[in-house]
């Protein structure tokens, strides 16, 4: 019973930075040459939405949409630039409105047909509508050129620096022309793209299997048969199967089998960098939450060692700034509120409600780490008169309350879908950024602005200078807590070898070979 | 059979009971005077010393977030118990009434009573419930209505059927030709002798009601935090099942047997000693 | 008997249109919105509305329901709002495994049961019998899935005989897979089951029939046994058609701690979604089920017991 609509889902990052030294490396392991053959089955806590590359706003089904289709260009391994996909190469015209890409030559889809600059064109195209979940994403574009089949431009409204990187989200995977002559939901059904793997059978809310696509233009890629994606929502039913060798994969082991799991012969844990900051949620239109005093209060009464220790066992780290350290914009010299009840009594006497008030935290039911997070704040809030009720939703209410504005306090991470930080920027600190501030609905209209100046500029040095204010001014008016940096955890059998999730999850199955 | 012997065989044969009572009444102390038994408070966190097993200080260990097992199951016995005998309570005394009027009336009343039931007990438990504390939102009043709303159809067709077999006996009609209104018959003659199968069955309803209860833990639907409550200690302590701490779960499944034990002594031993009495 | 089922069967009509609109208001009154759910992160009021347009959820409800109604007159359950699938296919894909887990539930409940309730009828009061009673109590007392999670603790984990979850691929795997998740079923059902046969197995004991047979000299237990048994036998009908109910609610568990894709997961998740086409069919299809063995429990009774036709 997990969250779908919590997350802001991912395209692509890469794989970066530094690991906690207790965990394993996968490729470190094996030297040994890449096998061909194996069926890989991977156990997953969440529901896919949709396999249709514009729709899923769920890591479900995204992840899944990236081994069945290909992106123009997809990120490197340090995140920190882009490679070449199914474009060999780009550039930007000299008054950086219009991007030219250069396509790969013989590419094929997996029903046999050449992919072309046509295709592109529509693919970009159907993830342009505003009214779709990733629309926003190409909200900068205003005109989509085929000059041959194998040259693509794309003209923006104003110069839009992060262009190459919105290239290498899952939402603009390339799919044949009018999706192959088919409606969009019976394409949905049965998809058809040039990535490494096609879909054999789909049966929703039980398994995806995915199958090797003979025709993917990487040679050599990919060695498994096949992958089976299979929805088990227990996490504990999730560590057995792969303990009793039913499965090889298991995502999202829960913090606390950690420990154990890495005692398990065959059995490793890896805990991969990911993009996922985790928040404290506060409702900033609703009183007394309004008061940046009240909010401040609360984020004293925040005790993210304790947290981390507690929910996450030690692992990830304390939060600062609200932009992960997975991305360039991060402010290393934001730390946050310290925890100190002291100073969260004085904060709250300079508000509205000095002798504190009543107001409630909304925990999606079944998620055992909200619901700790929820109670440890209870207790601390105890501690200066405020009484928090802990209200669990499951997840359609859970929603409902936090589209509706009527929750006070909740929980929310969100990572990612591309390496730029434009879009995180954005979207966990702007009211107008496809997710409200996170569904804070924080408001500042100079970070806006700021965000908007800063795209227009080409150099990093500069953006990031940009980004750093946008920073501070969230850091001092505290419409969230930011509370820990997470890494994204997997516990698999040893057999699976080269297993390497990119900082925003994409599994790259195109890389994963199993010993016998 | 002299009344000596007979009384001695009851005794004998109500050990049961006896040790039901001792049990029940062991629990529901404890659960009572929690605060003279423990020195520790049951919402108290301690998040550096937690999922800690036996020491020296927590005699039963601590949770997930440092706090005190023992107290928890102490304190938890009181929201429980009280939770799962309130919602017998109510079903209880409505669906005897409506049970001892369906069979005593029969007629149109008895058939759309009985209808009613039939769409009660046929609904899916759980969904019924889930729903109900979807609407109502968690806690212990929404547990408490969606228990009762479907718990007093087993009552109304225990007290029903008891009724019937009553009502054709010759006290009654003599009552009837007597003149005595219908409402004192059924509550001085009627009920006195069709209550106590009910009062068997409630027995073990309030087992099942915990185990409700617990279940509803499960679906993270239960009793909300901080109030300690057994049944969320067992669901809380099934996450960490796979990290090996068992006795998180263990514990309050404990607690949970031992008072069912307790009752369902209680229930074996009143179904005998009605059984000698007949 | 013709007659005897017709007078059932009509019954059970009311009963069937209670349940489904006792669903429909239900799902109906609680909070929540499938187009929410649906469309994730970025839903705009015009998707929104355009979706519950799609869906009709923007016509009154009193035509929603008459909507469904009409439906069910015409065999059309309608289409889930997620699984982009009709919901009679998805129920004939997710019914299977639930029935057989309440098949074989209800089977290894009487492979355990029968014994015991004979021995404890037997040796009535004496140590055995309070030994199973405790045993009885302890069962009674324990939540369902955490017998399943006990079960799969020791039985696929410490000593891996059993599969951990899941449901296998082939007909061989899914039967074995449900094995131990039907195990823990059938013992949630021991308690109750003992309790009522060897109540019915001391009864017959003590029966005229069976002091008569012994006072012509039967002393062979074969016959008072198969006379036993075959009482026992109409009062475990009975209750097994009376725990229907139980072992529905116990598959929505099971299934979620063995990871089972049958109904109750099924109803689970649509409730989750608010996929209302979803929770209408499982829960029709489990009220269908739960009626349906009533009056399988009532036919059987009446062959194996002619008065209680005329009850």
């Amino acid at each position: 019973m997990k969250n779908i609509s919590k997350k802001v889902l991912v395209g692509a990052v890469a794989f970066a930075l530094v690991l906690p030294a207790s965990f394993t490396f996968s490729q470190g392991a094996s030297a040994a040459s890449p096998v061909k053959g194996g069926n890989l089955t991977i156990l997953r806590g969440d529901l896919e939405s949709s396999l249709t590359p514009s729709t899923p706003p769920d890591n479900a089904g995204i992840w899944v949409v990236e081994e069945i289709f290909d992106t123009l260009l997809v990120p490197a391994q340090d995140a920190k630039s882009l490679k070449p996909s199914l474009a060999t190469s780009w550039s930007a015209s000299k008054d950086g409105l219009t991007w030219t890409f250069k396509l790969r030559p013989g590419v094929k889809f997996s029903d046999g047909k050449p992919m072309t600059s046509k295709d592109v064109k529509f693919s970009l195209q159907e993830n342009s509508n505003p009214a779709g979940n990733w629309g926003f994403i190409n909200s900068s574009i205003s005109k989509i050129g085929t000059p041959n089949p194998l040259t693509v431009t794309v003209t923006t409204k104003t110069p839009y620096s992060p262009l190459p990187a919105v290239m290498a989200i899952f939402a603009n995977s390339i799919v044949p022309y009018n999706y192959g002559g088919k409606t969009k939901e019976a394409f949905g059904k049965s998809p058809i793209g040039t990535g490494p793997f096609k879909l054999a059978t789909w049966t929703k809310g039980q398994l995806i299997k995915i199958v090797r696509n003979p025709l993917y233009w990487e040679a050599g890629k990919p060695y498994l048969d096949s992958v089976t994606f299979k929805l088990v929502p227990d996490s504990n039913t999730r560590a057995n199967q792969v303990q009793g060798g039913q499965a090889q994969i298991n995502e999202f082991p829960s913090y606390s089998s950690v420990k154990t799991l890495k005692s398990v012969k065959g059995v490793k844990v890896t805990a991969f960098d990911s993009s996922a900051v985790n928040y404290l949620i506060f409702n900033n239109t609703k009183a007394p939450l309004t008061d940046v005093h009240v909010r401040k209060a609360l984020a004293y009464l925040v005790d993210k060692k304790a947290i981390i220790a507690a929910v996450t066992f030690g692992i990830g780290t304390a939060a600062g700034a609200y932009m992960s350290p997975t991305s360039w914009a991060h402010n290393a010299s934001i730390k946050g509120l310290p925890y100190n009840v002291a100073k969260a009594k004085a904060e709250l006497a300079l508000s509205t409600q000095p002798n504190g008030f009543e107001a409630s935290i909304n925990v999606s039911s079944g998620s055992a780490d909200e619901n700790s997070k929820a109670q440890i704040l209870q207790s601390e809030a105890a501690k200066i008169g405020i009484t928090l009720k802990i209200n669990q939703l499951d997840p359609s209410a859970w929603t409902a309350a936090r589209d509706a504005k009527t929750y006070d306090i909740m929980f929310g991470y969100c990572t990612t879908d591309i390496i730029d930080p434009d879009e995180i920027i954005r979207f966990a600190g702007l009211i107008d950024g496809g997710g409200s501030s996170l569904w804070s609905y924080y408001d500042n209209q100079t970070s806006a602005k700021l965000a908007n100046d800063a795209v227009l500029v080409d150099d990093q040095a500069k953006r990031k200078a940009i980004y750093d204010k946008i920073q501070l001014a969230f850091d001092a008016d505290q419409p969230m807590v930011p509370l820990y940096y997470a890494p994204n955890l997997y516990s698999y059998s040893t057999k699976v070898q080269n297993f390497h999730p990119f900082v925003t999850g994409n599994y790259n199955f195109r890389n994963v070979w199993l010993t016998k | 059979m002299s009344t000596m012997t007979r009384i001695k065989k009851l005794h004998i044969n109500n050990f049961r009971l006896y040790l039901g009572i001792f049990i029940l009444l062991t629990v529901i102390a404890m659960a009572v005077f929690a605060s003279h038994l423990t020195k520790f408070d049951p919402i108290e966190q301690d998040l550096m010393n937690a999922l800690q097993g036996g020491t020296d200080k927590h005699f039963l260990g601590t949770d997930n977030l440092g706090r005190d097992i023992w107290s928890r199951l102490l304190y938890g016995g009181r929201t429980d118990l009280f939770l799962a005998t309130a919602a017998v309570l109510a079903p209880f005394i409505i669906g005897t009434i409506i049970g001892a009027i369906c069979g005593y009336f029969s007629g149109w009343i008895d058939t759309f009573v009985m209808r009613v039931a039939d769409v009660v007990v046929a609904f899916p438990f759980y969904v019924l419930v889930i729903s109900l504390v979807f609407i109502l939102g968690n806690g212990v009043s929404s547990i408490f209505i969606a228990i009762s709303l479907v718990s007093w159809v087993a009552y109304a067709r225990i007290v029903r059927g008891e009724t019937l077999i009553v009502r054709s006996k010759e006290f009654i009609e003599a009552a009837q030709t007597g003149g005595i209104s219908n409402r004192k018959i059924i509550t001085r003659h009627v009920l006195p002798n069709v209550i106590t199968q009910a009062v068997v069955y409630a027995m073990s309803d309030i087992v099942l009601n915990i185990g409700v209860i617990v279940t509803l833990s499960y679906f993270g639907l239960g009793i909300v935090p901080p109030t300690p409550d057994w049944g969320r200690m067992i669901s809380e302590g099934q996450q960490f099942l796979a990290g090996g701490y068992y006795y998180l779960t263990v514990l309050p499944a404990i607690a949970v047997i031992i008072t069912s034990l307790g009752l369902s002594f209680i229930g074996d031993g009143l179904a005998q000693l009605l059984r000698v009495k007949r | 008997m013709i007659r005897f089922l017709v007078k059932r069967i009509a019954l059970l009509i009311p009963v069937v249109f209670g349940i489904i609109t006792a669903t429909f208001l239900l799902m109906h009154a609680t909070p929540g919105d499938p187009a929410l759910t649906y469309l994730g992160n970025h839903p705009t009021p015009a998707a929104i509305a355009a979706l519950h347009h799609q869906w009709g959820l923007d016509k009154p409800i009193i035509n929603q329901y008459f909507d469904f109604i009409g439906g069910l007159f015409t065999g059309d359950l309608g289409s889930s709002l997620f699984y982009n699938e009709t919901i009679l296919k998805l129920i004939a894909l997710k019914l299977p495994p639930t029935l057989m887990l309440m098949l074989m539930g209800s089977l290894f409940g009487v492979i355990f049961a029968l014994p015991l309730a004979i021995w404890t009828a037997i040796r009535k009061d004496k140590f055995i019998d309070h030994l199973v009673s405790l045993m009885n109590a302890v069962i009674l007392g324990m939540p369902i899935f955490f017998i399943g999670a006990m079960g799969i603790l020791f039985f696929a984990l410490k000593i891996p005989i059993f599969p951990v979850g899941g449901y296998g691929e082939s007909n061989l795997q899914h039967l074995w897979s449900l094995v131990l998740p039907s195990i823990t079923i059938g013992l949630g059902l021991v308690p109750l089951l003992v309790r009522s046969l060897r109540t019915s197995v001391i009864e017959s004991l003590d029966s005229e029939y069976v002091a008569f047979a012994r006072s012509k000299g039967l002393k062979n237990r074969a016959v008072w046994l198969k006379y036993a048994l075959r009482n026992g036998s109409i009062s475990g009908i009975s209750i097994l058609g009376i725990q229907v109910g139980y072992l529905a609610g116990g598959s929505l568990v099971i299934e979620n701690v063995f990871a089972i894709p049958g109904m109750g997961s099924f109803l689970m998740s649509g409730i989750l979604n608010r996929d209302f086409p979803v929770v209408q069919g499982a829960t029709l299809t489990f009220a269908m089920l739960v009626v349906l063995v009533y009056l399988m429990t009532d036919v059987a009774y009446a062959l194996l017991d002619p008065r209680a036709r005329f009850k």
